[in-house]
């Protein structure tokens, strides 16, 4: 009595989910000094750009039925989101080694990778999507802890101190490629909500800057990696729990790996003109 | 389907063939009228007292005549239409019709020249008494528990709810036993596309034996491996009675006293009669602690291997140090004593449920204490290890509903944790996710929002929740 299953698309907090935790990937491996006031000044407003230039190609592909599979044009643009897919993949799949190796000594992430890519592979957009509720509870549940341990170490006058000093232009943006193909991962009315995914990214590098800025100061420290943030978690004598999170962030790495590889299916199906039907094994 | 012969002794030859080596089978030839006649029936499953008491008091009642050699036929119309004898409205016609009869306990009249008999009820099958059954414990509550006669069970659940809503359609199933088993819903309240699409498959299901509802499981959901089923099984009349109010299926086999009850959401293990028995506040966190049992059974050995081999910094440093001074003096490595330890405790579990009652707990106990106690003395287990693996096995009998897919789980998710570490740990709880939200059926994910729902992990007052009626469907998705 299994469902069949066409391809509905993403809901947005699934997307969301995997481009939080490559942002906060981003963060951990920042050491470059940075205040809080110039990500501020300069991320807000690329995020917002961001947000609208995702609006605008997205009402723009959509008129042109870019991923709709169907002629030489659909199937080019399919194409080239593949390969960016297919480079965001890798370069998921790096960030996570890398955090697994530097972290835990293990290189494990690449014994599991067939087994994620095959789980992307196969199961339907459905499971990701239920699956990706449950993971942002848990995210939450493990930010909240985390807020929790950093009580009493926080130093809100670091925050925006009155020296300003200038410490480059961090722009704070990746450009994902999930940015510019709304329109064939969400739902038909979905996308309009997704758009604002780059804000989201933003808020998630912003906190950790912000975190960062309020325990050590506005000047981050000399090549102080961001992973020194959650390593200030204490509660009596568990004071380690940076490991726990960084797990609970793991994954969602994982997840983002899955999914991807999803897209990269369904994007297959739409180059090769094959609409996809789908049956949860 | 082979139709019954107009002569007597064709058919009697017929049934001397099919069931005259069976000692149960008794054939007794009357006169009726004039007319030449068979009573068919099996010792034991009919009662021979009922069916004289029967024939002994129409004979008593005024018949009306008929000519001095009547046919066959006469006499059945006679019989059946005209007198005032019991029978069952429905005539035998065929040989599987009969063999159907015969086989649900009744006795069959069969007549020279008709090729129609007469079937009357007079079971006396024997049967367990309806009693509580040892699986499911309530506080409160009826105690009543499914017997193992279809019509039995069918009985239990038309008494409790007493309105032409309730249907149950019994059918024979498609096997060698050629085993009856009911479908039984609400009217209003169940989809009628998902009733038709269960009864369709029910129908197509070859099983070569059907002893149990959950031999069907396979037909409805075909699949190579699956660890969660999105059913679940009750030997309770009033849970069942409960779940056919929120528009579920339930399935009933004859000689089987579990019901088996779909779809089934994945927060239904952990509710229980009792939990509207008792106040919302007590219900809800007596849920909480069965979800997070539930977790700790699956999740606890493996996130202790994970910590202790691993991730030693995250223990706190006495107790870190308590684990490396018991680790020292064993000789294997804590991965694989926790691998043997739960599987012994399976071993211990499965030989205390299969060895005869009265010995299976004095058994598992010492089992349990002598090898705990020899393992640790001789120096092969830790005992921080004994702890961890004790608490997990006790803290799955708290969702007995869900002991297979947890054991499997466990078994996984340790050898993950012991092989890859954290990585390993953590792509294990990702797979464990997926199994849960993969599986859906009839549109109804089995893992779905009901947690948060008002009857979810935290429960409302009683009131409230009868205010707003909860129907499954209201759980359909589209995929």
């Amino acid at each position: 009595m299994n469902q069949p299953a066409v391809n509905g698309g993403f809901a947005p907090q699934t997307l969301f989910l995997g481009l939080a935790a490559s942002s906060l990937a981003s963060s951990f491996l920042k050491t470059e000094e940075l205040s809080a006031r110039s990500f501020l000044l300069w991320g807000l407003p690329a995020a917002l750009g961001l947000c609208l230039l995702s609006a605008l190609l997205a009402a723009e592909f959509q008129a042109r039925e870019l991923f709709s599979g169907k002629g030489v044009f659909s199937r080019l643009g399919c194409g080239v989101s593949g390969l960016w897919f297919a480079v965001e993949l890798i370069r998921t799949v790096r960030t996570a080694q890398e955090v697994c190796w530097s972290q835990f000594s293990s290189m494990a992430a690449l014994s599991v990778l067939p087994l994620l890519l095959w789980a992307g592979w196969a199961l339907p957009e459905a499971v990701f999507d239920r699956s990706s509720r449950v993971l942002w509870w848990l995210a939450g549940l493990g930010a909240l802890l985390c807020a929790a341990g950093l009580a009493g170490q926080l130093h809100w006058q670091n925050l925006f101190p009155a020296s300003y000093r200038f410490t480059g232009a961090d722009l704070g943006q990746i450009l994902y490629p999930e940015y510019f193909a709304l329109t064939f991962l969400c739902p038909q009315r979905q996308w309009r909500k997704a758009v604002w995914m780059p804000l989201g990214s933003f808020g998630v590098q912003a906190a950790f800057c912000f975190g960062m800025a309020l325990l050590f100061g506005a000047r981050q420290g000399s090549g102080l990696p961001g992973y020194e943030l959650l390593r200030s978690w204490t509660l009596g004598a568990f004071s380690r729990f940076d490991a726990v999170f960084l797990l609970l962030w793991l994954a969602a790495m994982f997840f983002r790996i899955c999914v991807l590889a999803h897209i990269l299916r369904l994007l297959w199906e739409k180059f090769r003109g094959r609409s996809v039907c789908e049956v949860s094994p | 389907m082979p139709q019954l012969s107009p002569k007597l002794t064709e058919n009697l030859a017929l049934l001397d063939e099919m069931f005259g080596s069976s000692a149960d089978f008794y054939s007794k030839e009357v006169e009726l009228y004039h007319c030449r006649g068979a009573l068919v029936l099996f010792d034991g499953m009919a009662s021979l007292e009922s069916l004289w008491e029967l024939l002994l008091d129409a004979v008593s009642r005024r018949t009306p005549a008929l000519d001095e050699t009547p046919g066959g036929s006469a006499v059945f119309d006679l019989l059946l239409h005209h007198s005032g004898l019991p029978a069952e409205s429905s005539p035998v016609e065929t040989l599987d019709d009969l063999t159907r009869r015969l086989t649900a306990g009744m006795a069959v009249l069969l007549l020279d020249g008709c090729a129609q008999g007469i079937a009357f009820s007079v079971q006396s099958l024997k049967f367990r008494s309806v009693e509580e059954p040892p699986g499911e414990g309530n506080l409160r509550g009826s105690r009543e528990g499914f017997a193992d006669l279809l019509r039995v069970n069918l009985s239990l659940l038309r008494r409790l709810i007493r309105t032409e809503q309730l249907v149950q359609e019994v059918t024979q199933a498609d096997c060698e036993m050629k085993t009856e088993y009911a479908l039984c819903y609400c009217k209003g309240k169940v989809s009628p596309g998902a009733l038709a699409q269960v009864r369709k498959i029910l129908a197509q299901a070859k099983p070569e034996l059907l002893l149990d509802s959950s031999y069907f499981v396979p037909w409805l959901f075909p699949c190579r491996f699956r660890l969660f089923s999105p059913v679940s099984y009750t030997e309770r009349p009033a849970v069942a009675a409960a779940k056919l109010c929120e528009g579920k299926i339930i399935v009933l086999v004859n000689g089987s006293p579990s019901a088996m009850i779909l779809p089934t959401l994945f927060c239904e293990n952990f509710d229980c009669l009792d939990d509207y028995a008792t106040t919302a506040f007590f219900s809800s966190f007596l849920r909480i602690l069965k979800y997070g049992a539930f977790y700790l059974s699956i999740f606890l050995p493996g996130a202790f291997v994970c910590t202790a081999v691993y991730l030693p910094e995250l223990l706190p440093p006495i107790l870190l140090f308590k684990i490396a001074a018991a680790e020292k003096a064993t000789p294997l490595p804590l991965f694989a004593e926790m691998v043997m330890i739960i599987l012994i405790l399976e071993i211990i579990r499965e030989a205390g449920l299969r060895m005869p009652q009265t010995l299976g707990h004095s058994v598992s106990l010492v089992a349990a204490l002598i090898v705990g106690d020899a393992a640790i003395a001789a120096g092969l287990m830790s005992t921080p290890v004994l702890l961890v693996a004790g608490i997990t096995s006790v803290a799955i009998f708290i969702t007995p509903s869900l002991y297979e897919p947890a054991t499997l789980l466990r078994l996984l998710v340790v050898l993950a944790a012991g092989l890859a570490g954290p990585v390993g740990l953590v792509s294990a709880g990702l797979f464990v996710l997926f199994g849960l939200t993969q599986v859906s059926t009839l549109g109804v994910p089995y893992l779905n929002d009901s947690s948060f729902s008002s009857d979810g992990v935290i429960r409302r007052n009683y009131r409230v929740l009868s205010s707003n009626p909860f129907t499954i469907w209201q759980r359909r998705k589209p995929e």
